[in-house]
């Protein structure tokens, strides 16, 4: 965790959210799928996307508040194969009127952003390729209430 | 004993309910012993089915369908293009010319076809789906915020628009006329728009109290949460669909301020990425979305496999290990999964092509970037 900052006053919920970085190799289309064993309650759901292993990098979890949002650092590789360091900023928008908890997810060097809400406990990944080689990184992003 | 007189708006009321399953047992038989003795009750009630199954089953089309469904939309969309006034009396022949009208595309002769379909009461409850939708989305795509969404909507045929706050005029008319209460210059404004005599106004009171009960019908439906989470869904998807196909031919940096399209669902992609129009859901329902990257494993056509592999281990083996483990570590407690994660992305914006996407085991969402490895914006 990188920073925090207070973008409204008075907030009111708290949200624990936590960050899985995830390695995603694609390899032998034969072999067996290999999920790291403390992403098991997510194998299922990682088989659906067309890897073969899936190693886990990397976490966080942070604590942030309605109105504040963190920056939490993840590793991005370039296409020149040098190591960047980019920042996955999380703010966090309070609920919809249905109950679900809204943030916005964003990496401000790639101009990607993107508003999601999702169930309190609920999980959410942002994935993309990295380098050249075939292999992903997958954000697994999860909030709940604390 | 039978009689014969019109019904009643009571006793449509309670033909309503009927279907609707909301009468008690004593009503229920009360009503079912009246129908035995009275023919205009029974065709009313038959009348009144038949709309209400053919406004459902716009509202509500099945992702797969029938062969025959698709049969009869690819048929009346060819028919369409061929011989738009051969176009058979069919709900799938409405509603591909609605969507034409929507998108402005409707030829005069598909445009007059349209004309004669809604001319007819038997697809009354088609162009009110039209209506309801049309309402539907100018909400959820708040016009004066989206000064180009709401020009394209704005460019709706006006006779398309005109006939339906007609029906609605007449509706209302009609009912104050029922009560005498109508005015001499309203009375000669519900013979100008129904070119009945006032005194038939009972037959139009029935007629207009049966649109009335299919219009109810059709906002209960629009309004159900099943209904929007089929939409919001369906044409979030269909959005990101098209947001993809174009930036993929188009690979310009986007900026906050999106170009107008021909297409309507492309002009709604600037919006907060919510359809809720039917329309939308009846298009993204053949959407497929398959997970893409931007760098496939090599082939043994590739002219020097043992080469990319060295780098493929290189990168794995040495650089990987350096960019990720930084001096974070790595948790041992094992991720606490919701059986159901289903979210809503409300908004995406990106300068690469992104699709989204849910899981089967537990509807994660997945926003796949295919950017995600690009260089630093402006360096």
């Amino acid at each position: 965790m990188l920073s925090s900052s207070a973008l409204a006053a008075a907030p009111t919920e708290r949200y624990v959210v936590e960050l899985r970085v995830i390695e995603g190799e694609k390899g032998d289309e034969n072999a067996p799928t290999v999920v790291d064993k403390r992403l098991s309650s997510l194998a299922k759901d990682l088989k659906n996307l067309p890897f073969k292993s899936f190693q886990l990098k990397d976490a966080h979890t942070s604590l942030v508040a309605e109105g504040e949002r963190v920056s939490l650092e993840i590793p991005v590789l370039s296409k020149k194969g040098k190591d960047k360091k980019r920042f996955l900023v999380v703010a966090a928008h309070g609920r919809q009127a249905g109950g679900k908890l809204r943030f916005s997810l964003g990496i401000e060097a790639l101009k990607f952003d993107t508003l999601v809400a999702v169930p309190d406990g609920g999980t959410i990944i942002v994935g993309g390729p990295r380098g050249e080689g075939g292999s992903a990184v997958l954000f697994a992003f999860t909030a709940k209430v604390k | 004993m039978s009689t014969k007189r019109a019904p009643d708006s009571d006793e449509l009321a309670l033909l309503s309910a009927f279907l609707d399953g909301e009468l008690s047992s004593v009503d229920e038989s009360a009503l079912l012993h009246k129908l035995s003795q009275r023919p205009d009750l029974q065709d009313a009630l038959d009348a009144l089915a038949d709309q209400i199954v053919a406004t459902q089953r716009l509202l509500h089309p099945s992702h797969t369908g029938t062969s025959t469904d698709l049969d009869g939309a690819i048929a009346a969309r060819v028919m369409a293009d061929i011989d738009p006034a051969a176009l058979p009396d069919a709900a799938a022949s409405i509603e591909h010319l609605t969507h034409l009208a929507v998108d402005g595309a409707c030829t005069p002769a598909q445009a007059q076809r349209l004309d004669q379909f809604l001319d007819a009461p038997d697809h009354a409850a088609t162009a009110f789906a039209f209506a309801a939708a049309v309402d539907v989305t100018r909400a959820a795509v708040h016009l004066d915020g989206v000064p180009e969404i709401a020009r394209s909507l704005q460019t709706l045929p006006e006779h398309v628009l005109a006939k339906v706050e007609r029906t609605e005029r007449a509706w209302a008319l009609s009912a104050g006329a029922v009560d005498a209460q109508l005015s001499a210059a309203e009375e000669n404004e519900l013979v100008g728009l129904c070119g009945a005599d006032v005194a038939h106004l009972d037959e139009l009171q029935i007629q207009s109290q049966l649109t009335a009960h299919v219009a109810e019908a059709l906002r209960a439906a629009a309004d159900s949460a099943a209904f929007l989470r089929l939409a919001d869904k369906a044409g979030a998807a269909a959005l990101q669909a098209i947001a993809a196909t174009q930036r993929q031919q188009a690979p310009a940096k986007q900026t906050t301020t999106p170009s107008v399209s021909p297409s309507f669902f492309a002009r709604l992609r600037s919006a907060l990425g919510h359809a809720l129009a039917p329309l939308a859901a009846v298009t993204a329902a053949a959407a497929v979305f398959v997970l893409i990257s931007q760098s496939d494993p090599p082939t043994s056509k590739d002219p020097d496999p043992g080469a990319f592999a060295e780098l493929q281990r290189h990168f794995l083996d040495v650089v990987a290990p350096v960019v990720l483990a930084e001096n974070h570590s790595v948790p041992t407690t094992e991720l606490a999964l919701l059986g159901d994660n289903t979210a809503e992305v409300e908004a995406i914006d990106a300068t690469s092509t992104t699709m989204v996407f849910s899981t089967d085991a537990s509807n994660i969402t997945v926003i796949w970037v295919a950017g995600l490895d690009d260089e630093e914006q402006g360096t």
